[in-house]
């Protein structure tokens, strides 16, 4: 399942990718729709302290 | 899921400490961190990278020593999303079992504005700066580590509770740091903050209090909605900024939203425990009308017979001292723990003085001999 995600995600990505936040949303289209922008907004933030 | 008798005893005594009721018996606490990991014989950055390895080494660790809650299960230092993404502010120094957190500057003293101004904008921003280089596969990695990350601490949480009939310290979804430590720790650093402090101190206040609002204070609000009856505290703050402050730079940059927090914890019947690194001595006077039964601060360096004189309605954990764990004898070590059981009295959590990261700071004798006689302490 983990593998299928990935190609989907990379399927997804365009060549300009990452703009924003929402793009990163668009990444975890696996979640509930309410989840996507909170956990976009946690990856980032994980990006920034680790 | 019930809970089981053995879960429910250790929180009734950590719950009787914080309330300034007598526990049925003191309850251990862990502050170990990377200590278990060279206890057991492995590098700091082979558990890191190995949650399996990691896993097997948290849980060995219980086994052994047997304390009644963790502060950490083997997920702080979340340092593969970061490798995945070719860059890391950790520094291992695995020939002398040590993790150092580099100084970063990723956002201007002149972009404070650009930075309240849309906030979001500006993190991603910063993101860019850091991972200029990234490619569209490293971001696709980046989730991907996040998902094992968030597999990896649930899990390990979940073992602990229902299987080891240990509660959980704090639910991750309770944390909420103070807005200062975000440009502290992360965006201006540690050098250029002390100098914001002094400079710039309207644009630093303006941005974290529009954080505060916007951001810190709903979402510490809305944690106390999240179910915690399998763990020791409701929420969870770490003093970490507070370091490089003088009482004066407390009172404007970190006292107005810790005091926040604080009362809304409070008037929430929540429980907030606080690990302060290094000194907090010198605020202690702020903490001094806060009523009982609330909150737990666990000083690092401070001298806890000091704090509870000064705040003898803050329940205190910590005290244990590494230099005796880590360099007494057996004997030493006991003689120090009925020391801190008998003259902290009521509101008081054992644990040690700071974080247990070092191999000298503690010996497997002396931590062994240690919990013994506190597994059987009956105050």
């Amino acid at each position: 399942m983990a593998e299928n995600r990935e190609e989907i995600l990379r399927e997804k990505l365009d060549p300009q990718y990452p703009k924003g936040f929402e793009e990163v949303a668009e990444l975890l289209d696996f979640l509930p729709e309410q989840a996507r922008l909170a956990t976009a907004e946690q990856l980032i933030r994980l990006l920034i302290s680790t | 899921m019930a809970k089981s008798l053995e879960l429910q005893n250790k929180l009734d005594i950590f719950n009787a400490c914080i309330k300034f009721e007598k526990p049925a018996r003191m309850p251990n606490l862990s502050c170990f961190y990377t200590w278990k990991v060279l206890d057991a014989g492995y590098t700091v950055s082979e558990a890191l990278l190995d949650y399996s390895l990691m896993e097997k080494i948290v849980c060995d660790f219980h086994e052994a020593y047997g304390f009644d809650a963790y502060s950490d299960l083997g997920t702080r230092n979340f340092i593969r999303m970061g490798n995945a993404m070719g860059k890391n502010h950790y520094a291992f120094d695995d020939a002398n079992g040590a993790v150092n957190f580099t100084d970063n500057v990723l956002m201007q003293g002149s972009e404070y504005k650009e930075f309240t101004n849309n906030p979001k904008a500006f993190i991603w921003k910063m993101v860019h700066r850091k991972y200029p280089q990234a490619t569209k596969g490293q971001y696709v990695e980046a989730v991907s580590e996040l998902l094992a990350f968030g597999k990896f601490s649930g899990e390990i949480a979940s073992k602990f509770i229902n299987e080891y009939n240990v509660p959980g310290l704090y639910n991750n979804a309770a944390i909420c740091l103070c807005p200062v430590e975000d440009f502290y720790s992360y965006y201006r650093g540690i050098k250029e903050i002390s100098i914001d402090m002094r400079k710039r101190p309207e644009e630093l206040k303006e941005a974290i209090d529009f954080m505060f609002e916007e951001s810190s204070y709903p979402a510490f609000k809305a944690s106390f909605g999240i179910n915690t009856s399998s763990y020791v505290f409701n929420t969870f703050t770490a003093l970490l900024a507070h370091s490089i402050m003088s009482v004066k730079q407390f009172e404007i940059f970190y006292w107005p939203h810790l005091k926040r927090l604080i009362d809304a914890a409070v008037e929430n019947g929540k429980t907030l425990y606080i690990f302060s690194e290094s000194s907090m001595m010198r605020f202690a006077d702020f903490f001094q009308d806060i009523p009982k039964g609330y909150v737990v601060l666990h000083p690092e360096l401070d001298d806890v017979f000091e704090l509870r004189k000064k705040l003898p309605n803050i329940c205190i954990a910590g005290g244990m001292k590494t230099e005796l764990l880590g360099r007494g004898t057996p004997e030493e070590c006991i003689n120090y723990a009925k020391k801190l059981i008998g003259e902290m009295g009521e509101g008081y959590i054992f644990s040690q003085d700071k974080m247990v990261s070092f191999r000298n700071d503690c010996n497997r004798d002396n931590l062994l001999a240690v919990n013994e006689f506190v597994r059987n302490c009956i105050i």
